[in-house]
């Protein structure tokens, strides 16, 4: 039994029908509360349920961000991210630009949510914006929405295993100014994706392995976390 | 020609059969070819004889027979004529032939490889043919199977060959070599005695060209080829060349897609045997001319029988329905006659069925978009405007004379003889009598009136230098137009100069006519103009002819007051809406038009109700004033304020009503909703709100708990709080003015917040 809220948005997860609509009762004498029934929109994913599991995505949100940015009709990029993207600075960038590039990075950001896939790219780019750097080829905000825009979804497995596993890396002094490294990682429960990471490490690595093992620390903290998360549950 | 001596006839006697003759009436020359060999002894004997062609076979089937034993072939040819002909395509007609041979590849019209045959040669030695193929002789004359042979020097024909297997007799003569077909006695072909040889006639022999491979042609493809000629360019085409083929009777589908034109019209042959009984009627209007005087529409009408013409000018389409009336009363004063039909396009201002059915008419029309079946006033049309474009560049008058010149030319072209009616003259069909041309001067040309004598003074000049306009019906006098004021009038005293002709000096600004009389052209509308107004005035700018635009209404457009209970905004951009004052409508991009009934409603619906912005607006409005007051009372109920002076040194923040539309999918109103918030922008960190910030669950938590359910199949439920916000409990003190619509008894009062309200920045953290 488990009671999740998000300001005004509550889930209520269990396996006693009985139990739930018990509390179901008592919320709504506390408070008034509206029940939605089944789980099916919550915060922007979009919930199903299949006999392969639940998937969630984004659809309705990645479409407004294209209405919002006027690029219904664009044609959407395959790859988030070119490979061989440098960093450089631009100092005539005005601030409108800036304001409206930095407003996509925060949209994309919400979309990794279902997204882990273009995470890297959103991030590598969120750096460049926040210390004010852009490439030359692509500043505009609109290329980018258009690379990050192409939903998908996320599924979890219905699978009894609840083994955790994690997966660690970092590039090393991967930020072309600060030399500062990146780390990454990705945490399965079973079968299923449930947390990752991309962040700019806080300090410098004078080694790769020093920043592997900076990258290792923060991967052990969020599996300790969801470790004492899984415990109350 | 040589052949045995125990065949020759002349040798031996003729056999008895030979005695048998025709006496043809046709006066040629028959031999009988096994006679040929001393043909030119036997000239002085001139034994005309005719063969019938079974007597021609058996003649040659005996030949044949006595030939097997003296070997295959017993040709010789002269050699000193083979080198002559050597290279040539000459033919030469040999009676002793078995074959047909050539030493041509290329004239085969087809070829083909056979069994090698050897050909003995009468001088022992044999030669190979490996090909065989058909030759195209003349135009009617072709021989099948024609051997190749290389090292002959020149083409021979087989007669023996040639009569045994073909429908043909031949006559020989003196010179010459006949080939006949044999029912109907037709000329094939013939050979003429050259060098001892009988040659196939250069004239009637085929040119040979160098086509060859025909035989596996499509029969079309040289309609293709040729770029899909028609018929007829083919056939003369397969005249030259004989190889190239086409089938008459197929059908190209191309040709007809990219050629087919319409099916000339055939010129109506019936002429109406009275005046009026046919009339036909066409409306047209000329482009950027603006007229004198403001006509811009010319109404045509045309006699089937007279060919008489009668121009109407309208300043407006609707006027058609008066002057069609005029025109019946007209034709039933002047010539006691009543129309009974009236033919015309489909212009809908000739679209007036109840004004026909009431006197009768039948009204024709003409199909879409086919003005040939209208063509007797397209026709005049034409016809009146080759005229009036002539008298118009001859005379130099600007553009918005056109009108004057039009009336002048129907007035020319009734007295003159119009071909439609074979020559006679539309004038004298009508009114039977002949036109007066003592009246007729040169449109346009320069001309002097004299003034009216109680309007001089004796210093006045006495005449005025005018130009020629035509003439008034019913008026005996002229049109004139004065070329310094500009004054158009009719006078009788005009002395003319026809051969001069004076350009209209000012043009650099508006010219301005005055009329003494309301129209001085004859059978308009009649409607009277008032000369000084200023939309009388015609600009006349040939030389600015971007000033040509149309004139817009200046009148505010609103829609009719029968409206006013309907939503009729959108069928405004229905309805191509012409509004002339938008340059660039709204509806020329954005169209209702493909939305079915219950989108059209919807819309209709969301756009007539507009959520109001403003307390002032929506307080007009029982709705709101009703759900404004059930929200404050909520707020009373939940103990959200409570309403106090506001203490000295502290400030209030404001609040404003926020409305907002809900509506179903019919477009129905669902519901008003109305929701108070307070001004949060307006408060000041430290004083009004320490924290802005709120737990919230992390996204990783929100993903671990739906794996979990998934895991463990969980239910999984969603909740949502009703005004969550209102629930909290404020530990600040804020002061928020009174809400628009809520009167307190002493003026200045605030309400101090107690509870959470939409808008406050610590609203999210209670």
């Amino acid at each position: 039994m488990a009671l999740l809220v998000y300001v005004v948005d509550i889930i209520l997860a269990g396996d006693d029908a009985e139990q739930i609509s018990k509390v179901k009762e008592f919320l709504d004498r506390k408070f008034k509360i509206k029940d939605l029934g089944r789980l099916s929109f919550f915060l922007g994913f979009e919930v199903t349920r299949s006999k392969q599991g639940i998937h969630i995505n984004q659809r309705k949100y990645a479409l407004d961000i294209l209405v919002d940015s006027g690029m219904l009709a664009a044609k959407p990029y395959s790859t988030p991210i070119t490979k061989d993207t440098k960093m450089s600075l631009d100092q005539n960038k005005s601030t409108h630009e800036e304001e409206v590039y930095r407003r996509a990075i925060g949209k994309l950001l919400y979309l990794t949510n279902t997204r882990p896939d273009i995470n890297f790219a959103v991030v590598f780019k969120s750096i460049r914006s926040i210390s004010k750097y852009t490439s030359s080829s692509s500043s505009q905000p609109g290329s980018e929405i258009r690379k990050g825009v192409a939903y998908s979804r996320l599924v979890f497995p219905d699978e009894s295993n609840m083994k955790l596993n994690a997966f660690s890396d970092s590039d090393w002094a991967s930020c072309n100014f600060t030399r500062r490294s990146t780390t990454r990682f990705c945490i399965y429960m079973g079968a299923a994706l449930i947390s990752w990471k991309t962040k700019k490490q806080s300090t410098v690595s004078r080694s790769s392995s020093e920043a592997k093992y900076c990258a290792l620390a923060s991967s052990a903290c969020e599996l300790q976390w969801i470790k004492t998360l899984l415990q109350e549950l | 020609m040589n052949h045995s001596a125990d065949e020759c006839y002349s040798k031996h006697g003729f056999p008895p059969w030979m005695k048998q003759r025709y006496k043809s009436n046709i006066n040629q020359i028959e031999t009988q070819q096994e006679a040929s060999r001393n043909m030119e002894e036997h000239n002085s004997q001139k034994a005309y004889q005719f063969l019938t062609s079974e007597q021609v076979q058996q003649l040659l089937k005996i030949l044949h027979n006595s030939e097997q034993s003296n070997g295959r072939v017993n040709i010789i040819s002269e050699e000193k004529s083979t080198q002559n002909v050597k290279g040539n395509i000459f033919w030469v007609l040999d009676t002793g032939a078995i074959d047909h041979f050539t030493c041509l590849r290329n004239i085969f019209i087809s070829f083909r490889k056979i069994k090698p045959l050897k050909i003995n040669l009468p001088n022992g030695t044999f030669v190979q043919s490996n090909y065989a193929g058909t030759v195209r002789l003349t135009e009617n004359l072709t021989i099948y199977d024609v051997y190749y042979v290389l090292a002959f020097t020149l083409n021979i024909v087989s007669v023996q060959k040639l009569i045994t297997h073909r429908d043909f007799q031949c006559v020989f003569s003196q010179d010459v070599y006949q080939i006949q077909d044999t029912h109907t006695l037709k000329m094939i072909g013939h050979a003429r005695l050259v060098e001892g040889l009988y040659r196939v006639a250069d004239e009637d022999m085929c040119s040979v060209n160098n086509i060859t491979s025909f035989r596996t042609c499509n029969i079309d493809i040289w309609h293709f080829r040729l770029g899909y000629p028609s018929n007829k360019i083919l056939d003369n085409i397969c005249k030259n060349y004989t190889g190239i083929k086409y089938d008459l009777n197929n059908i190209c589908e191309y040709c007809h897609y990219g050629k087919q034109h319409r099916l000339s019209f055939q010129t109506s042959e019936i002429v109406t045997s009275d005046i009026f009984d046919l009339i036909h009627v066409d409306i047209w209007r000329p482009f950027n001319i603006s007229f004198v005087h403001r006509h811009r529409y010319f109404l045509t009408l045309v006699d089937d029988h007279s060919r008489h013409t009668w121009v109407f000018l309208m300043k407006n389409k609707s006027e058609t329905r008066s002057l069609f009336n005029n025109f019946v009363i007209y034709a039933r004063t002047q010539f006691n006659r009543n129309i009974k039909i009236i033919r015309s396009d489909n212009g809908s201002e000739f679209n007036c069925k109840e004004f026909y059915d009431n006197l009768g008419i039948i009204h024709q029309t003409s199909c879409v978009e086919t003005p040939q079946q209208n063509s007797v006033v397209e026709r005049k049309h034409q016809h009146i405007l080759n005229v009036a474009r002539s008298i118009m560049f001859h005379s130099n008058l600007p553009k918005p004379f056109w009108n004057y010149a039009i009336s002048h030319v129907v007035f020319i072209i009734n007295c003159i003889s119009s071909a439609g009616i074979s020559f006679k003259i539309p004038y004298e069909v009508l009114y039977k009598q002949k036109p007066d041309f003592s009246a007729f001067k040169v449109f346009g040309c320069l001309c002097f009136v004299s003034t009216i004598s109680n309007n001089r003074s004796k210093f006045d000049t006495r005449s005025r230098k005018c130009i020629f306009l035509g003439f008034k019906n019913g008026v005996k006098g002229y049109v004139v137009l004065d070329t310094k004021s500009r004054e158009i009038f009719i006078s009788r005293d005009v002395v003319f100069y026809e051969e001069t002709f004076v350009q209209l000096e000012d043009q650099n600004g508006r010219i301005d006519f005055e009329e003494d009389q309301s129209d001085l052209l004859y059978e308009s509308g009649g409607e009277h103009i008032n000369v000084q107004q200023e939309d009388t005035h015609t600009q006349m700018e040939e030389n600015t002819p971007e000033d040509h635009d149309v004139r817009r209404s200046c009148k505010l457009r609103k829609a009719p007051d029968y409206l006013k209970d309907y939503h009729h905004q959108i069928h405004n951009s229905i309805i191509s809406y012409n509004n002339t004052q938008v340059r660039y409508p709204i509806s020329s991009v954005l169209r209702y038009n493909s939305l079915n009934k219950n989108q059209l409603c919807l819309i209709a619906s969301v756009s007539s109700h507009v959520e109001p912005k403003l307390y002032e607006k929506a307080v007009k409005k029982e709705e709101w004033r009703n759900v404004m007051k059930n929200e404050i009372e909520a707020l009373n109920i939940n103990e959200t304020w409570s309403i106090i002076d506001l203490p000295p040194g502290k400030g209030s923040i404001g609040c404003k009503w926020v409305y907002k539309l809900k509506f179903n999918a019919d477009g129905k109103i669902e519901c008003y909703k109305v929701r108070l918030v307070a001004k949060g922008y307006t408060q000041v960190e430290g004083i009004d709100y320490h924290e802005t910030f709120s737990l919230v669950a992390k996204i990783t938590t929100i993903r671990l708990l739906i794996v979990v359910a998934t895991a463990k199949n969980w239910h999984l439920d969603q909740l949502d709080v009703n005004n969550a916000f209102l629930h909290g409990d404020l530990d600040e003190e804020v002061y928020m003015d009174l809400p628009q619509g809520l009167c307190t008894e002493k003026p200045n009062q605030v309400c101090r917040l107690k509870k959470s309200l939409y808008g406050l920045k610590q609203a999210s953290r209670q």
